[in-house]
């Protein structure tokens, strides 16, 4: 008897976290939040998101640019966005040096992880064809 | 005949203003997205309780632009510097290349 192994996209993300000195993670679609990994409250966490879609938006009006990561430095934090589609990804981490390894790694979460955001937003269709929600 | 990317450009930004050796389209450019940039880094600082960005970076499929503000300075008119390229360049590379024209 055969079963199906579905990796989850919280363990996915969780996976992310250990990939550098990540403080924490926040996965959205359009303006919703679908995981929370950052040492922050819920409104905030939302707000940093609106945030980041409507600088996106900003650059986006009157042309056809399409940004496809930001990254910012505070002090003692660094912030760095990623777009891919209609999903963000935002990833609070401490190096400067990570960057670089961090968007690649972030870049190929997102490539790998469409499916499971689909699963996520549309759970009985996938409950139908594949199994179990997966969050 | 494909037109070559723009190569790296840089830029200073001293007293409120933005200077380089650049042309006039590329300079203003420069300044209208940093100052997009500066913008939206400082609103997401202000959500997150950590203040102003001292550096940020913009990155399209082809274009990467960056700036610094030196010595921890980050209001509007502190001094910094900034560059942009027509390609997808590593961001810590950006942020050293622009910081190591700090005066």
């Amino acid at each position: 008897m055969a079963t199906t192994i579905i990796p989850s996209l919280r363990s996915a993300l969780e996976r992310l976290k250990h990939a550098g000195a990540v403080n924490g993670l926040l996965l959205g679609w359009r303006r919703q939040i679908l995981i929370h990994l950052l040492p922050y409250e819920d409104f905030r966490a939302e707000r940093a998101l609106h945030m980041l879609l409507d600088a996106v938006g900003h650059f986006a009006s009157g042309g056809d640019r399409e940004v496809k990561s930001l990254w910012f430095g505070y002090q003692g934090v660094f912030a760095l966005a990623l777009f891919r589609g209609e999903t963000t990804l935002l990833i609070l981490h401490t190096k400067a040096a990570e960057v670089d390894f961090l968007r690649s790694a972030a870049s190929t979460f997102l490539d790998d992880t469409q499916l499971l955001v689909e699963a996520v937003l549309n759970p009985q269709e996938v409950v139908q064809e594949t199994g179990p929600p997966l969050v | 005949m494909e037109t070559p990317p723009m190569p790296l450009q840089l830029f200073n930004l001293r007293e409120g203003s933005v200077s380089g050796t650049a042309n006039q389209t590329l300079v203003d450019a420069f300044a209208a997205d940093f100052q997009g940039l500066k913008h939206f880094g400082t609103k997401l600082g202000d959500v997150l309780g950590v203040g102003a960005p001292w550096t940020g970076a913009l990155q399209e499929e082809d274009f990467t632009l960056s700036f610094v503000h030196f010595n921890a300075g980050t209001g509007a008119l502190d001094a910094g510097a900034g560059a942009m390229i027509g390609e997808k360049r590593s961001l810590l590379d950006m942020l050293n290349r622009i910081s190591e024209r700090e005066f």
